[in-house]
């Protein structure tokens, strides 16, 4: 055996890949965590000082029979809005709506919908859709990779292929966050993930229709 | 506290709050900021981990939890590294025990090069140790792995395993102790254990 300490053992580095895959499930929970940490603290503060807790106590109870009494008659559409779906597109392309947003996949692409009150969003997972969002729906948030586009009313491409992303507004407008940067592109404006800072204007809107035909 | 020090801690602060706000840019900059610190505490108490990506994600979500919470008293790589500690505790209280002694199974090593001879020795050597360390109480474990194998001060073990520095330095012998009666019947794990200094009674 060599002579020579051998040292703590190294750390194995983890791939770019499993970086980034770790970075998108924590950001895409990170929001939900910090609200529901705080909600937590809110109801721990209460029990504390026990104000109102004998408000709270028949109010609870009849929201649990009210919640009982709807789950029994009613259509279940509180367990709809918070299961997040995924959606794929096969070798042709599919349409999705889900309230008020309208989400056309292009081939072989797949998206997972979390329809959480108040904060909907889709984590693009490969390929391309184009999300239409009416403008007095809720903000909607659109994840891929380590691109964040936010929008309240846009029809806007969304185009990924590993890390990289591509962003195409046909109308309205979208927040874009990237690494630190943020994009407001308006429509007929684009954006590529390859260079964050420049923002292509003036595209043609067909293009949007030429690019999924050649997706 | 240093001028430059306190800049840190009040920089720390601010990037805590506009995360724990909500702010999308914040939590990736905060993310990117403590992603290797976070990684490089649970693989230095757990070893190579086929679990590690799930536990670095068990432990941001656990920051980001927390991040109301953070008010500065240490860095917030620190503090990060304070829950990737828990974290990793946690995730040895859950393991169930290895039912074969694999550490018995000898490595052959085929390749005469003296790099790639050290570098298989070193291996198996972090192998032993790991399998060694698998078989001893998690609070010891920790202990010898941060002082011992990563080389920090007790008083750095003792804030970030939230534990008293009589406690850190007690589990630190304790692990010694039984790493050495193991190493007995390993003289591999015997003569790693006096590379790192944790052979030393």
């Amino acid at each position: 055996m060599t002579q020579t300490k051998l040292g703590p053992p190294p750390v194995e580095s983890l791939s770019d890949v499993a970086w980034a895959r770790v970075e998108r499930n924590v950001l895409s929970r990170a929001t939900g965590t910090i609200t529901n940490a705080a909600a937590a603290r809110d109801v721990r503060h209460e029990r504390k000082h026990g104000t109102w807790l004998w408000l709270a106590i028949p109010a609870a109870a009849a929201a649990a029979f009210a919640l009982a009494f709807f789950s029994m008659n009613g259509p279940t559409q509180t367990a709809e809005t918070v299961q997040p779906s995924r959606f794929v597109a096969g070798a042709s392309p599919s349409t999705v709506s889900l309230g008020d947003a309208h989400i056309t996949l292009e081939a072989n692409t797949a998206v997972v919908v979390d329809r959480k009150a108040g904060k909907p969003s889709a984590l693009l997972e490969n390929g391309a859709a184009v999300f239409a969002i009416a403008p007095l729906g809720q903000p909607f948030t659109v994840l891929a990779g380590d691109t964040v586009v936010h929008t309240v009313n846009a029809t806007v491409r969304v185009g990924r292929d590993g890390e990289r992303a591509k962003i195409t507004v046909q109308s309205g407008s979208v927040e874009i966050l990237f690494h630190g940067h943020e994009i407001n592109l308006g429509a007929k404006q684009s954006w590529s993930s390859d260079h964050p800072d420049a923002v292509d204007n003036g595209i043609n809107v067909d293009d949007i229709q030429i690019e999924s035909k050649k997706h | 506290m240093g001028t430059a020090v306190a800049a840190n801690r009040s920089q720390d602060l601010a990037l805590a709050q506009r995360a724990s706000e909500g702010d999308r840019g914040a939590q990736r900059e905060l993310f990117h900021n403590l992603k290797r610190a976070v990684h490089h505490t649970l693989f230095r108490i757990l070893g190579s981990n086929r679990d590690l990506e799930d536990l670095i994600q068990d432990a941001f979500l656990e920051i980001f939890r927390a991040l109301p919470s953070f008010r500065g008293d240490s860095s917030l790589g620190r503090w990060a590294q304070t829950i990737a500690t828990r974290t990793a505790y946690l995730s040895i209280e859950r393991r169930k025990p290895a039912a074969v002694d694999l550490d018995l199974v000898e490595d052959e090593i085929v390749d005469r090069d003296p790099d790639a001879m050290r570098v298989a020795h070193a291996k198996q050597a972090a192998r032993r140790l790991y399998a060694a360390l698998d078989r001893i109480d998690a609070k010891q474990r920790i202990a010898f792995a941060l002082a011992v194998m990563d080389g920090l001060s007790l008083g750095e073990v003792a804030e970030m395993t939230e534990s008293s520095l009589v406690a850190v330095k007690t589990r630190v012998w304790r692990a010694r102790r039984e790493l050495l009666r193991r190493a007995k019947k390993d003289p591999v794990l015997a003569s790693y254990l006096v590379d790192l200094g944790g052979g030393v009674a």
